[in-house]
């Protein structure tokens, strides 16, 4: 069972935008998707994250139909994807792997060959190539194109038809830094611009923290871990006290009901909520049980970190 | 349909598989060229197109250039991952799948009719290069039922390469099967005519080695019928594989 997050955004618009439910998938005898539960918020943008062969890709080809699961269903906007395959497909947009582009024709043609598949109205394609800045070059062969403009291309693809959902592979590889900072933006941006909910996976977990509302944490094909981001990062926020008393410092927390307290040389540290009531008792409490507190500090937990913890708290899982 | 038609046919612009489609005619219009030129007597059109042209275009270049062709539209795909992003859009599959293999087998009329015009145009430019016309009556009627019967009989060949180019991802293995498929049909008309019934490769030039024409040409088509739908189903039940 994987950890959680409040789904406060979840439980605010009702259907979940992707939700599944005990996905399996095997090649052979490698289970590479191990009972699946994912849950996506809608308006949200969830990043997806895992180490290299922990299942992301081939999740990715299931909410897409492109990979038949073995076992459990997927949900997409409350509709059955096997059974609704079509129209649940009308509503995303998404690109996979690396961009799978035609070489031999021009970007343009590139997004009006899938803005044609879509049955979408021409101005479209010139709509999506001037939100991704490539009007300049849509008439060039895409084999002269840079894989930054290759991922933009793709992205321009998936944007066709404004769809509510956009799940995107790594969007940020090949980027350039203002080409990164570019797609940070528009990723943060589109969920209040137009709706949509952007599902991301990436191996940068910073870039993920950057953009992310929500993650997802998938290892040798289970979920470990799943919230939003906000929540689970001040869950594992670490407050330091310098006091000239360690150890009496770590008697008087702990008899205030906090339970992860670490005394060091001249310092203790804690587990708690980020609040600054909270922080503020200890303080009171230890100055009244007649310490001297010279410094307090609050030690900002990240996505790397809470990646690795969780990553190395169950590292020696059985597989299925 | 039409849409998806018109889409899978601009995908080819400036690909490969239109050269191939045009070349192949083109070799027509050389070879007729070259059997009114190089000959030591004038050619009549009965020779020339019945007994050279169109045993070369029914052995060789046609099944060949079905090959290639099927190789080449299937590699726009397979070569730049692209049937992931094709099959992630709101699209049946049978119906991209039924759309690419029709191209390959429709791919034949437009090759026969170019071949057809070119290889009376080569005869005809042989002829004003050498001084002379080939003999004979109108080679129009009988030359035509000839390019029609062999692309009849090539359809399956078509099924069946566009199949194979469509469901592997390595082109080396589509076209292997097509050469080694042409090079047993040309073993085969050399020393054991009367099994081409039996050999796909083989259909198109039983046309012009068989007595009965119309046979080849009904057993191409018949059997390009009843492979298309178990290829498209085939291609169609896989998953996506990059």
């Amino acid at each position: 069972m994987a950890k959680s997050g409040n789904w406060i955004g979840a439980k605010v618009l009702g259907t979940l935008a992707i939700e599944t439910q005990g996905l399996v998938k095997r090649f052979g005898r490698q289970v590479a998707v191990n009972r699946l539960d994912l849950k996506v918020p809608q308006q949200s943008v969830f990043g997806f994250l895992g180490p290299n062969g922990a299942g992301k890709s081939t999740t990715m080809r299931m909410l897409l139909g492109l990979t038949t699961p073995d076992e459990g269903r997927i949900s997409i906007f409350g509709r059955d994807l096997k059974s609704n395959r079509i129209a649940t497909l009308s509503e995303i947009g998404a690109t996979i792997e690396a961009p799978a582009l035609y070489d031999h024709a021009s970007g343009w043609l590139n997004v009006d060959l899938t803005r044609r598949l879509r049955g979408l109205k021409r101005a479209e394609t010139d709509r999506v190539l001037e939100v991704v800045g490539l009007t300049p070059v849509g008439a060039k062969r895409v084999s002269g194109y840079s894989m930054g403009m290759r991922q933009r291309l793709a992205l321009a693809r998936a944007l066709l038809g404004e769809p509510k959902l956009l799940i995107l592979d790594e969007p940020t590889n090949g980027l350039d830094p203002e080409g990164i900072e570019d797609m940070r933006a528009l990723l943060s941006d589109l969920p209040h611009q137009t709706g949509v909910t952007v599902f991301v996976s990436s191996h940068l977990l910073s870039e993920v923290e950057h953009v992310a509302t929500s993650v997802g944490l998938i290892y040798e094909g289970r979920l470990i871990l799943q919230g939003e981001v906000r929540s689970l990062l001040s869950a594992q926020t670490r407050i330091v006290f310098q006091v000239n008393n360690p150890e009496q410092a770590k008697h008087i927390v702990l008899a205030r009901g906090v339970a992860d307290v670490i005394a060091n040389a001249d310092t203790i540290d804690m587990l708690v909520e980020q609040d600054r009531s909270g922080i503020a008792a200890i303080n009171r409490a230890l100055v009244e049980g007649g310490l001297e507190v010279s410094a307090v500090s609050v030690q900002l937990n990240t996505l790397e970190k809470l990646y690795r913890d969780t990553l190395s708290s169950c590292s020696q899982w059985a597989p299925l | 349909m039409i849409g998806m038609l018109i889409t899978e046919l601009l995908k080819l612009k400036g690909s490969l598989a239109i050269l191939m489609l045009l070349a192949s005619p083109f070799l027509l219009f050389v070879l007729a060229a070259l059997g009114v030129l190089a000959g030591d007597t004038i050619p009549t059109w009965g020779d020339l197109l019945g007994s050279f042209v169109s045993p070369l275009w029914a052995l060789m270049l046609l099944p060949m250039t079905l090959t290639v062709l099927a190789a080449l539209l299937a590699q726009i795909e397979h070569g730049s991952g692209a049937f992931t992003h094709v099959f992630a859009l709101p699209i049946h599959r049978w119906a991209v799948f039924s759309t690419k293999i029709a191209i390959v087998v429709g791919s034949i009329l437009v090759m026969s009719i170019l071949g057809f015009g070119l290889a009376l145009a080569g005869g005809l430019v042989g002829g004003l290069l050498r001084g002379v016309e080939p003999l004979g009556k109108s080679p129009l009627e009988p030359f035509s039922a000839v390019m029609t019967n062999i692309g009849l009989a090539a359809a399956f060949i078509a099924v069946l390469q566009a199949w194979l180019a469509l469901r592997f991802r390595s082109f080396a293995l589509s076209i292997g099967i097509g050469v080694a498929g042409t090079l047993v049909a040309l073993a085969m008309a050399m020393t054991r005519p009367s099994f081409t019934a039996f050999w796909p490769w083989a259909f198109p030039l039983g046309v012009v080695t068989s007595a009965r024409p119309d046979y080849f040409a009904l057993l191409g088509l018949a059997c390009a019928v009843a492979a298309f739908p178990l290829a498209v189903y085939d291609l169609s039940r896989r998953d996506v594989v990059a």
